[in-house]
């Protein structure tokens, strides 16, 4: 810290209204300085313009009454929240006190829908079940020739019958005198 | 006003009557509307602030704790409100500093518009008046908060100091340097 600033230093807590002590050249300056503040009165603008005091006055009227309202309306809040909670209590307690009477059902939605998936699984598999056994059942009853019959084509089966009438047809005419002498 | 119809006035206020408030309003409202009107320099602006003054006064006063004076913590708010007001309108007007401060580009004031007399509301400065608005607007930002926090708020140099993070000696050095160049911008004016 050079002089100067030492002195400002000390001159500024005299200022403030400490009683320190000053040399010459610290009075000299803190004289100087008193005079400069005391000038600085051409600073001052008169009173506050009528509309800006009433503006003012406006303001602090209108938060007071607001923050009462505010305040009014936070309480207000509070309580409607409160009677809310409430009445969500009263509902559940008296739903809790409700007991399902004989063919009432007093399941919940998700427990009523986690059944009927349940027992429709139950059904599809006891379904497939019964038609494995259906057809266990008729595939004892076939024979082998049952078999080998089903699965050979009917017109398949005509064109063998055609063959066999025309062998026997001829079978018959070789034998016949008429054609011979021909 | 003395100290005991200010603790009335106080007490009243804290209380939320709007009767400790007006009181408050009368007791500092010249100071703090001519702090507010050399700050930025009209009157629109200095009655807005003021408006906003009055706001904060009623929803601020039960965290003024005693421990200093009234008007001191009254001018801190002051203080704050022209910085913020300079802070949203982002002017930056090309200041020539007389004190030869070193921060003008950080300086809420060095923000403020250059103006004349401004003569709106009925209020009729006078010349000399209009010189020393001119001058005190070519200050850096921070000599002229700095005087004008000590002369409108009465604020003790260790307070100016606090508010301004700067050593004490260096507020008064500045104050000192700028009222010099107030006078000297002055004196050039008259002649």
């Amino acid at each position: 810290m050079t002089d100067r600033e030492r002195q400002y230093q000390r001159v500024a807590r005299v200022l403030d209204g400490e009683p320190l002590k000053l040399d010459a050249a610290e009075q000299a300056l803190l004289d100087e300085l008193r005079g400069q503040l005391e000038s600085l009165g051409q600073l001052d603008v008169g009173s506050v313009p009528a509309p800006a005091r009433a503006r003012a006055r406006r303001t602090m009227r209108d938060e007071l009454r607001g923050g009462w309202r505010s305040v009014a309306r936070r309480w207000v809040s509070v309580g409607l929240a409160a009677a809310a909670v409430l009445a969500i209590a009263m509902i559940v307690h008296f739903q809790q006190q409700e007991q399902p009477g004989p063919g009432r059902l007093a399941l919940p939605a998700a427990e009523v829908e986690t059944l009927v998936l349940a027992m429709q699984t139950d059904l599809e598999s006891q379904l497939l079940i019964d038609a494995a056994a259906e057809i266990d059942t008729l595939e004892s009853q076939l024979t082998d020739s049952d078999v080998v019959e089903l699965l050979v084509d009917p017109i398949d089966r005509s064109m063998e019958q055609l063959d066999t009438e025309i062998d026997e047809l001829i079978e018959d005419d070789f034998d016949a005198p008429s054609l011979m002498k021909i | 006003m003395d100290s005991e119809p200010l603790s009335n006035a106080l007490s009243a206020a804290r209380a939320g009557q709007a009767d400790g408030f007006a009181a408050l309003l009368d007791a500092y409202g010249r100071r703090l509307y001519g702090y507010f009107y050399r700050a930025v320099g009209n009157h629109h602006d200095a009655e807005d602030l003021l408006g906003e003054m009055s706001l904060r006064l009623v929803r601020n006063i039960n965290s003024y704790n005693e421990q200093g004076r009234l008007e001191h913590w009254i001018f801190r708010i002051a203080a704050n409100l022209v910085r913020d007001r300079f802070r949203r309108k982002k002017v930056r007007p090309k200041l020539h500093s007389l004190s030869g401060g070193d921060d003008e580009q950080a300086s809420p004031a060095a923000m403020l518009p250059a103006r004349g007399p401004d003569v709106d509301n009925g209020l009729m400065l006078d010349e000399t008046s209009a010189q020393l608005q001119r001058a005190l607007e070519k200050l850096d930002e921070t000599t002229r908060e700095m005087i004008l926090l000590r002369h409108f708020g009465e604020m003790p140099f260790k307070e100016i100091a606090e508010l301004f993070d700067c050593p004490i000696g260096t507020a008064l050095a500045k104050v000192h340097r700028g009222i010099k160049a107030l006078r000297g911008q002055m004196e050039t004016c008259d002649d």
